[in-house]
């Protein structure tokens, strides 16, 4: 087992996309892979799941990976966090963005 | 017994049986009399039905309104792959041999609920996408739709945790009796509805539902604003005394009311019409005695349906035919021509270039029409197409320059000559009016006179103008009085000008239906009143306890009060003075 810290640094905080992101990574690998939000846990390879958790901007959050591939699992992940979703090369204006809501 | 208290949005008293709105459109069972495989298969078979039927609606979407619209359907689409949902619904057929229609709804519903009870706006908002995205699903386990609850067949009290618009428009009134839901304000679209149809409505009450039993006996009271659920034997007798008295009062009224048309007491006549926002209160404005439509607001041709488009000429032309019809040849029937901004319409749309921070003062009304001339156009074709129907006068919002009017007047025509050259049919003579709405068309509404047949005061707006005051904003709340000494002065002048020019005015504000105001308005001249259907056996009666001599000293004396707070004790003072509407007057 590993475990990860990592900020959210997205100034929307971690919202539908980025939830997605992590999703999508997670799927991939074997391990049991969840995210933890002073003691509140949710399932990373559920977009839904990890919603519940409702981060905002400087939230902190503890990852933890167990399995075969917790390593490159978790290193993907958080390497997310840290190009924080790569929201700057994507288009201002999403439906899902809550920065652009007018 | 247990009272809940609401907001009272529709008035009237209503005692019934709850029939409780199933937010389901679906049958559910939740036992399964398959085995887990068969009902995985068929999970299974209705993920990949609703994950194509996404798809391309996502790529048809992108393709047709860009990729802002598209992007729902890819975070739906992003719904439907979530692998702890799959995982628990699998689980629910597997482990406790539920149906897939009861896991597939037991599971989304259960992170649509967690998700609409977070603070955050936008995790709320997702809240809806789920609940869409599960019933896609339902549909393609071929889930049977439930009947209707809303359509009942005994008439009942409608229960639930919110009505959209269109749902409350589409009620079979004379099923239901009252509403009650848990959400809701007085703003709402909920709420127009409700009273437009006359069904008491209360609104706003908080959590009750799970105690509300389909069947179970309650007392609705959209005057006090309240929802009675089990009333004790005390209460429901109150209950019943005060729905008497209110009927025997309104009966008289509705009874007098249809068979005389509207005259003061000096017998002067006064045209009394209704204002409709649904093609269905064209029948309830008649009953209820009115002289014709003194304005339909079409807006809700574009409110009441959620699809993310704009209502075709047909729907239009449907609408407009049906009021024409209902109203006949003989009895006018005015319709106001779009009167939205563009924060109204569908969002996915883009109509204007960057949010509007004052969409009161931007692209609106007729100014939003004339920018988007193939909507205009669909809307006026629908009306000329229509106009054979009946006795139609097109009226235009918030028109300000003369420019204006002439476009708008111009697009019309264009709109006509169209019809002409394919051979259909439409009224030559419809007339065209505006609404006076703004200081700028009041102070210079001669210059209109030559280009209109008629005006029609929108007092609303034009105080919210004048005053430079958003009735929706509660800390300014307070300047907004229909009372107010600089309105009636620019009604005053407004009346006098088109006088000169004989064009009729009418006054379709919330003003005229005021009990106490009706005396003033008639004062200074107006002898067109268009006021909501409900109001109207009221109205009719206040006309007929006046002589115009008797509003014209009103109407000269409230003209000299210092404030609007003064002038609006001056005119109710005035109206209890008539001992003969008391019974009308003692709810105001």
């Amino acid at each position: 087992m590993i475990t990860k810290e990592v900020t959210v640094t997205n100034n929307a905080g971690f919202h539908v996309r980025c939830s997605s992101l992590v999703a999508q990574s997670a799927v991939k690998y074997q391990s049991d892979i969840v995210m933890d939000r002073n003691g509140k846990r949710a399932d990373c390879k559920s977009t839904l799941d990890m919603l519940t958790l409702m981060c905002p901007k400087d939230a902190k959050l503890v990852i933890i990976a167990s399995g075969s591939d917790e390593e490159q699992a978790i290193s993907e992940i958080v390497s997310l966090f840290e190009h924080k979703f790569y929201e700057d090369e994507f288009a201002p204006t999403q439906s899902s963005n809550p920065t652009t809501e007018s | 017994m247990k009272v809940y208290r609401g907001i009272a949005v529709s008035s009237g008293v209503a005692i019934g049986r709850i029939l409780k709105k199933t937010t389901n459109a679906f049958q559910i069972v939740r036992q399964s009399s398959l085995t887990p495989e068969a009902e995985l298969e068929r999970l299974s078979r209705a993920f990949d039905y609703a994950r194509s039927g996404l798809t391309r609606r996502r790529e048809a979407a992108t393709e047709q309104l860009g990729s802002d619209f598209g992007k729902i359907f890819e975070a739906h689409l992003l719904i439907l792959e979530d692998v702890k949902v799959r995982q628990m619904i699998e689980t629910s057929i597997k482990t406790e041999g539920t149906t897939a229609e009861y896991a597939v709804d037991s599971v989304f519903g259960r992170f649509a609920q967690l998700l609409s009870q977070l603070e955050e706006e936008v995790y709320a908002e997702r809240a809806n996408d789920i609940l869409d995205v599960k019933d896609r699903v339902l549909k393609g386990l071929c889930a049977k739709a439930q009947e209707d609850k809303t359509q009942a067949s005994e008439p009942s009290i409608l229960v639930a945790s919110f009505l959209k618009p269109s749902e409350t428009a589409n009620l079979n009134v004379s099923k239901t009796l009252a509403l009650a839901t848990e959400s809701g304000g007085m703003g709402s679209h909920t709420a127009i509805v409700a009273a437009a149809l006359r069904i008491p409505t209360v609104l706003g009450i908080g959590k009750f539902l799970n105690e509300a039993y389909d069947g179970a006996l309650a007392i609705v009271d959209g005057d006090q604003g309240a929802l009675i659920l089990e009333p004790d034997e005390a209460t429901l007798q109150k209950y019943q005394r005060l729905q008497e008295r209110q009927n025997v009062v309104l009966g008289q009224l509705r009874a007098q009311s249809r068979e005389v048309g509207a005259m003061t007491a000096d017998a002067v006549a006064i045209d009394l019409k209704a204002n409709i926002e649904f093609p269905s209160e064209a029948q309830i404005a008649l009953d209820s005695g009115a002289a014709g439509i003194g304005l339909y607001r079409t807006e809700f041709l574009y409110l009441a349906d959620e699809r993310p488009e704009l209502p075709d000429e047909q729907t239009h032309f449907q609408a407009y035919k049906t009021v024409l019809e209902t109203l006949g040849k003989e009895r006018t029937t005015v319709i106001r021509t779009f009167d939205l901004g563009a924060d109204k319409l569908p969002k996915d749309l883009n109509f204007t270039t960057e949010p509007e921070h004052n969409p009161f003062m931007g692209l609106r009304s007729v100014r939003l029409s004339l920018a988007y001339m193939d909507m205009f156009k669909v809307q006026l074709r629908a009306l000329a197409r229509a106009s054979v129907y009946g006795k139609l006068r097109i009226m235009f919002p918030l028109v300000t320059t003369v420019n204006e009017l002439r476009k708008a007047k111009y697009v019309l025509r264009d709109v006509c000559d169209d019809l002409m050259e394919e051979g259909l049919p439409f009224d030559e003579n419809i007339s065209i009016g505006m609404m006076v709405e703004t200081p700028a068309t009041v102070l210079m509404l001669e210059k209109f006179c030559n280009d209109v047949d008629f005006f029609s005061i929108g007092t609303n707006d034009l105080l919210q103008y004048t005053y430079a005051v958003d009735r929706s904003n509660r800390d300014a709340h307070y300047l907004y009085m229909q009372e107010s000494p600089a309105l009636i002065r620019l009604i005053r002048h407004v009346v006098e000008v088109a006088k000169y020019y004989h064009k009729p005015t009418c006054i379709c504000g919330q003003m005229a239906g005021i009990p106490w105001n009706v005396p003033l308005l008639l004062g200074l001249g107006l002898r067109e009143l268009s006021v909501a259907p409900q109001m109207l056996p009221k109205i009719k009666a206040i006309c007929r306890a006046f002589t115009i001599t008797e509003c014209k000293n009103i109407a000269r004396q409230a003209e000299q009060q210092e404030t609007a707070d003064q002038t609006r004790v001056f005119l109710r003072n005035e109206l209890r003075k008539k001992s003969e509407l008391r019974s009308i007057i003692s709810e105001e």
